[in-house]
This record gives C-alpha cells, structure tokens and sequence, in this order.
C-alpha cells in the first residue's frame, strides 16, 4: 500500500532522471571531430560525472560546434532562457571548475 | 545517479511497429554499443506520437530533435552523428512539404503548432511499460488528491463544472452520468471502459491505451471512488494486442505498488481492474451489447430504460466511460474544472482527438481545441489533399456520421455545430475525400459495414440495412431505377426511427448526408448510368480519340482480353461488349489518346 508520501518521492525522483526531456540550463561539449581530437570525450565524461556527484540542476549535451582546433575543446553555459557564456582550451579537470563555479547559479535538483 | 545525457525515444505505437520500428531501436542500442556510449544513451519505447504518415518516428532528447521515417540502416548515422559528434541528421528531419525545410523541433511541426495535448498528453513523452514514468509526470496525483482530501460527492461536481462530454460518440454529459451512477443504490456497482473503438479508420483510443495506459487505470479508480464501485473492467477489441498488452502490464505495475487493491492510499477505499477482450463485433462497442458481451453472453443490444447506471452488468449499477474521456479525468481533477473549461466553446469544452486518414498529406492523430475549423484541420494540420486535388467532402463520425462538403469547411468541430450542419462528432475519425471519390460509393461502403455488422436482433436493422445496401448496389452497377433515391429515404426514416441500438438508427445517415449534398451524383447514376467521379467501374466506359491516337499499336498489346483493334499507324478502337474496363490501355497510353 503507498501512502501519497512515498508517491511524491517516486515523482521527484524519477522527475530527475527524465530531466534530460525538458528545456534546461544546460553545458554544452563541443565534440564534433575536432573537439574529439583535442579531448572533449574526457571532457564530457568528466563533466556528467561532476554534475551527477553534486546533483545539480543542469543538463550536460554534446554538440558540433565547429570551432577552430586552437580553441578546443570548448564548453558553452547556456540558460534556460538562452544567454551564453563560453570557456575555451577546457580540460578535464578545468570543467569541474567550471562546474563548481556553476553550483549556485543552477541550483541542486533536490530544489528544482 | 546514473549519468544519462541523452534519452533516443523510440514510437512504439501500432503504426510504427508495422514499420519495423522494433527494428529501429535494436538497430540503435547495437551502434551504441559499438560506439561505446551504451552508458550515456537511454533508449526509450514510447506510444504514438500522432504523425503517423512519417513513422517510425525517434525523438532525442535534450535537444528535441525529431527525426522521421528512420530505418534500421540510419541508425549508425543517428549515432555516430548526433549522439556521439553533436550534429543533428539533417536529412532525417522533418520537411516541410512546399519549402522543402529542414524542421528540427517538434512544435514547431506545421502539423503540432495548432494542435493542444491534453489527452494524448504522455503519448510519445513516456515509456508506457514502466509506471514510474508515470508517476514521474504527475500520475496517480489526482487519485491520491480525490482518495484523501475529497469526497465523491466533490469528485463527482468538478467533473460536471468542466462541462466535459462523452467522447466516444454520443457526447453525454460525463459528471451527470457519474451522479446517475452514484445515486443507484447498491453495494456492488461496476465501472467499464468502452474500449472497443470499432469505427473503421479510427485508432484515437488505441494510441492512448497503447501511449498512455495508467492515466486509463488512473481514472477508472477515480470513477470506482466517486459512484461507489470496487470492480472495474476493460474492453479492449482482441484486434489491439499491444495495447492489451501495454494495459496488462500497467495493471500488474499498479497492483504491485499498491494502487490498485485494497486500502489505496491508506484510505477504505478498494479498487481492482480487469481486463475483458472482445472478438470482432463492432456492435460491442454500443454499451447494451458490451456488457452482454462481459457477461459471457451474444453482443446484441438491450431496451433503454433501464440505463446501465441503474441496471448493467449482471443488473448491477454499472458507469461505461470511453478511453478518451476517461483520459481526460486526471487532468481535470489535479488542474481544476476550470482550467479545462477554458479551452473549447461554450457547450463543447476540452480538446478532441481526431484521427486524420484518406486523401490527406499529414495522416495520423490529432488533438486540437473543440471548436477549431475544418478547414484548420484539413489544411493547416493536415497539409491538404495530396496531388494537388480539390477537396471534396470529409466524412466524420464513421458509419454513423454524415459527410461535410466544401461549402461547409469552415464549420467549427464541436458536438452540436457537427449535427446542425447533418453530421455528428462521432468517435472522432475524419475521413478526407478527394474529386476522385464517388460519394454514392461512399454511402454504398458504409452500408455494407454496417450490415454485415448488425447483430441481426431487430427488424428494421437486419432488413432495413440488406435492402437499402442492395439499392445502393443496383446503383453503382448500372442498374438503379426511378424512384430508388425515395425508397431509399423511406427505408432511411424507418430503420432511424425503429432500430434498437445506435448501430441502427444511424446506419442510414451516410446516404442521407451524401444525398443531402450530392443528390446529382445518384441522378447520374440512375439517369444517365454515368458515375462523374469514374469511379464506379460498371459505369465506365473507356474510347480512344481518335485524333489523338497515333495508332501505336501500345494499348492493343496491354489489353487482355482483346478488345482492342486496328492497324499500325491508324486510329484504333475499343470494343466496348469485349472491354472489361480494367484501364490498362488508358495507363499504357503515351499520347493520352484514351478517356473515361
């Protein structure tokens, strides 16, 4: 027997995991084949795993964002709303802080 | 936490899987696979989109990408493109059929812009085959809310202030017919889902059973609360297997998490559903003759009164919704009456699900606003009549409607507009004709569905439908007689107004619309032998023109049964007693010298 509690529990959680569905703040890795030469596989990778350990409100996509070589691998900020930031020559551990940098902007999922 | 970033939804609708979407989506996790990203993908079933025509149809997610008509080779591109390199697959996405643009995203599809989802709100959204989906959008919120914070009496009021009618046909008020249920008096009432959707053309029901099957088991709860029943059961047509199946499924996921049973929510109240299969009989699908069905007898219909809120199953009070309108139940009661109200005209509130088949660019599903036009409906939903063609009349309703012509395509699709212009609303198939249909070919069809559908209980259904279908016959044979079209008006009157059921009493009104607004298609049948249509293939007759001809000798060969002569280079002709009018030399023909 479920009580409404237990219901809303399933609803937040699993809400989460189809967060991927909906309009969102979101990090966008450049992975087309020149991201993917410089390292944005690494890039991405560590990324979802940042953002998945800190249960942030932000949705991590990959993308041809066909830049020059010399800028890759590049990672986009974009809100919900649309407004851009851009950080370039990213590495793996340079997106986590930009991550970090993110966490209060975004928000935790738990406050969604 | 899983670390997830792309969801590839898969339609796993009836439509789509005859395409070999199945195929599709094991095409797509094996490139995943290969490609290494199996951990950061989650491939997702889901029920109909509604654009049937583009199907098998993949949507990705997050960035909204709505690819069409994918095979199971374009899966290694849909990948190692878009999933794996971030480009989106141009030549995969939807096109706009004059500019020839790429559109990417969803809604902004000519044929989604003007629609409004509410009851085929989840369908293509969710995987139905896993009721934490569900939950995830909202389900069995309302339940809880009607279970623990209202009483039936309350449930059973914010339905009627929706205004929310009947959507399989008859359009009844849906709260008064739960007040008559509830004000039965008896410990054991039944609630049942007419899910048997017989109209030829019309899959509205199955895409949400299939889609969306817990916002079904949802409502049928909320109906068990508010009139006081504990049984509930679903007749879904045998002719549906994956909606049956989709359905068992969320039943068994329901009961196992306890929404279904005993105690729901903590509370008295004990719900359990059941599901019951029809076997082809679309006069089941009239609620008398379902529930005789239930009980293990023949469909065939009973007198009304007693109605089946006073007297159903097994004579117990027994509430009969349709699909569609119970999927429009856990929307009104978790966003208020009011809401709902606010879409719609004034005696037809909500939306409608329309199924769009025949001469029509954009076949499929459909869910606009009561009161939206044909005319939006047939061309800036449905993209207009292929080949450049005229429009001519859309039948709606199925076999119990009426046909709307051209001088009517500005009607607004609501209950009582649809019978004022001599149609009805129907369970919502809206079936487009073209200048090439003969609409006395049309009643003729509908007809012979019709028959061969009555359960034969009544007189003037059994009787009254061979005799006007063998008239309707003679007809499209060459054969019709002065006086026919008043014998068929005199049968028509009587079979409306005698028949038992609804099967019966609309059987004539094909003929009755289509005589109504094409009366000279029959006079030229029956006067002239002609069908203007060229259609009706005992009245063809096919000649050669003869300046056209070049005497190329093409036509003589194609015909196979030799009715065809003349010597090379001199105008031939056709020997109308030998000719079987099977067009063959009109097709073969390069000069076009041959016409009807």
């Amino acid at each position: 027997m479920l009580t409404v509690a237990e219901l809303n529990a399933i609803r937040d959680r699993v809400r989460k995991q189809l967060s991927v569905r909906e309009p969102h703040n979101r990090l966008i890795v450049g992975v087309g084949t020149v991201g993917i030469a410089a390292g944005a596989r690494e890039v991405i990778v560590t990324a979802m795993q940042e953002v998945s350990t800190r249960g942030l409100d932000l949705v991590v996509v990959g993308e041809d964002l066909a830049l020059p070589a010399s800028e890759m691998p590049v990672v986009k900020f974009v809100t919900a709303s649309g407004e851009e930031t851009v950080y370039t020559k990213v590495t793996a551990e340079g997106v986590r802080e930009i991550i970090q940098s993110l966490a209060t902007t975004v928000g935790t999922l738990a406050d969604a | 936490m899983s670390l997830i970033r792309s969801h590839v939804l898969v339609c796993a609708g009836t439509g789509c899987v005859s395409s070999h979407s199945q195929k599709v989506r094991e095409a797509i996790h094996a490139a995943l696979e290969r490609h290494g990203l199996a951990d950061e993908v989650n491939v997702v079933e889901t029920g109909c989109f509604g654009f049937c025509r583009m199907g098998p149809i993949v949507m990705v997610y997050p960035e909204g990408a709505f690819y069409c008509q994918v095979k199971p080779e374009d899966a290694e591109e849909l990948v190692s493109e878009h999933l794996l390199k971030g480009r989106i697959v141009e030549r995969l996405l939807f096109q706009e059929p004059v500019t020839e643009r790429a559109v990417p995203l969803f809604n902004d599809i000519g044929f989604y812009k003007k629609q409004k989802r509410v009851a085929l709100r989840n369908c293509g959204n969710i995987n139905p085959e896993c009721i934490e989906e569900s939950i995830a959008h909202d389900g069995y919120q309302a339940l809880a809310r009607a279970v623990t914070r209202m009483t039936p009496e309350e449930v059973i009021d914010e339905i009627k202030h929706s205004g929310l009618r009947g959507r399989g046909g008859g359009g009844f008020p849906t709260g008064r017919k739960w007040e008559f249920a509830r004000a039965s008096q008896d410990s054991i009432k039944y609630v049942v889902c007419n899910a048997d959707e017989g109209d030829p053309g019309a899959f509205m029901d199955r895409s949400i059973l299939e889609g969306d099957p817990h916002s079904i088991v949802e409502a049928m709860a909320i109906a068990g609360y508010a009139i006081g029943a504990q049984q509930g059961y679903v007749y879904v047509r045998a002719e549906y297997p994956i909606a049956v199946e989709r359905l068992s499924i969320a039943i068994k996921q329901a009961r196992e998490l306890g929404l279904l049973g005993n105690n729901i929510f903590g509370s008295d109240f004990c719900f359990d559903l059941g599901i019951r299969l029809g076997a082809g009989a679309f006069v089941c699908g009239e609620e008398t003759a379902l529930l005789s069905s239930i009980e293990g007898h023949r469909g065939t219909p009973r007198p009304r009164p007693p109605y089946p809120a006073v007297k159903g199953l097994w004579g117990k009070p027994t509430l009969i919704n349709n699909v569609e309108t119970l999927a429009n139940i856990p929307t009104i009661l978790r966003h208020g009456p009011d809401q709902f109200a606010a879409t719609g005209t004034e005696k037809s509130k909500g939306t409608k699900v329309f199924a769009l088949a025949g001469n029509i660019n954009n076949t499929g599903l459909v869910e606009v606003p009561m009161g939206t036009t044909l005319r939006e409906i047939v061309y800036d939903i449905g993209g207009g009549i292929p080949g450049g063609k005229a429009f001519k009349a859309c039948q709606t309703g199925g076999p119990s409607g009426g046909c709307l012509p051209t001088e009517l395509l500005d009607t607004p699709v609501d209950y009582d507009s649809l019978i004022a212009a001599g149609s009805m609303m129907g369970s919502g198939g809206l079936i487009i004709m073209d200048e090439d249909t003969c609409m006395v070919d049309v009643a003729r069809f509908f007809l012979e569905f019709t028959q061969e559908e009555s359960c034969g209980k009544c007189v003037p259904c059994r009787e009254g439908t061979k005799r006007m279908l063998e008239i309707l016959q003679r007809i499209t044979k060459g054969e019709g007689v002065d006086g026919d079209i008043e014998l068929l008006e005199e049968l028509a009157e009587v079979i409306s107004k005698a028949s038992l059921c609804g099967l019966g009493q609309t059987a004539p009104n094909p003929v009755l619309a289509t005589l109504k607004f094409f009366r000279e298609e029959y006079e030229a049948h029956i006067k002239q032998k002609r069908c203007p249509a060229g259609v009706c293939q005992a009245l063809l007759s096919y000649h050669i023109v003869e300046d056209k001809c070049k005497g190329c000798g093409l036509c003589k060969k194609v015909c196979t049964v030799d009715a065809i002569s003349g010597d090379l280079r001199q105008p031939h002709r056709i020997n109308k007693d030998k000719c079987i009018k099977c067009g063959a030399c009109a097709a073969k023909c390069p000069f076009k010298a041959i016409s009807r």
